[in-house]
């Protein structure tokens, strides 16, 4: 591992806000350069700070980072359900939809969606899928931030 | 002694100690762990950027130290940390602390007929 992975998988496992999180990176750049003035190896440096998660939990967590994490795995997990229930409908509906073209072997399009009448569930659980998808990114985005 | 006994210890300290060492002027990582590990001796000479970035990070957090950046030689930037007012009534609070700390434990470690504390040696029983 070199400097650059080592200060990437830092990042990576830092549970802080972005300011907070610029601020550690800024520390680590500067124990490097320090380390390359005395004469010294970056592979030293690396041997000596340890696992990069080790260094990075090592600063701690920051308020609340941790509801923010709760929070994005359940409105993931709603995403996945609604888009999986989504896709089930659509292959359910696909289904019936050739078994009745086998029956009557005529049925085209439009009277497979005046069957299914009303608001279309598919329609419905797509798009809470997809908002629910949309919020997830965007509470991702701001634990990142 | 086991290493494990000794990082407890040291856990306590460093906190304490990095503020009095900016309680005698401003300094920066690099710097602070050189005086820790001279004068520190073999006991703080362990002490690592790993432990004291983190703890320095921590007292800013709490607002017991402050900063500043610098450009340094390299390019790149140094930070220059401070103690604060709070930093500073939360050291002579320590300070107190440490002084009856100390006395209470040792009250309990050493028997009062043996307080003559020689090298090396723990009294025996």
């Amino acid at each position: 591992m070199d400097r650059k992975q080592y200060t990437r998988e830092v990042k990576r496992r830092l549970k802080l806000d972005r300011a907070d999180r610029e601020a550690v990176l800024r520390d680590l750049d500067e124990i490097f350069e320090t380390a390359r003035q005395q004469g010294e190896q970056d592979d030293a440096v690396i041997a000596r700070l340890g696992e990069p998660a080790a260094f990075a939990a090592s600063f701690g967590v920051s308020k609340g980072w941790k509801w923010k994490q709760a929070l994005w795995w359940v409105v993931t997990a709603a995403a996945v359900v609604l888009l999986l229930a989504a896709l089930a409908l659509v292959i359910g509906q696909h289904q019936t939809m050739t078994a009745s073209v086998g029956i009557i072997g005529g049925a085209d399009g439009p009277t497979a969606i005046l069957v299914s009448g009303g608001i279309d569930p598919v329609l419905l659980l797509l798009g809470a899928g997809l908002i629910a998808a949309a919020v997830s990114v965007v509470i991702r985005w701001l634990m990142r931030r | 002694m086991e290493e494990r006994y000794a990082q407890q210890f040291k856990k306590g300290a460093l906190e304490m100690i990095l503020l009095a060492l900016l309680a005698e002027g401003e300094s920066y990582g690099y710097a602070l762990i050189t005086s820790l590990n001279q004068r520190g001796g073999p006991v703080f000479d362990g002490a690592k950027e790993g432990t004291v970035y983190p703890i320095l990070y921590r007292l800013e957090k709490a607002g017991l130290v402050e900063s500043r950046l610098a450009p340094s030689g390299s390019g790149g930037s140094r930070k220059y940390y401070a103690l604060t007012e709070t930093g500073r009534r939360n050291l002579s609070d320590m300070t107190a602390f440490w002084g009856e700390y100390r006395r209470c434990v040792e009250e309990f470690l050493l028997p009062k007929e043996e307080m003559i504390w020689t090298e090396n040696s723990i009294p025996e029983r």
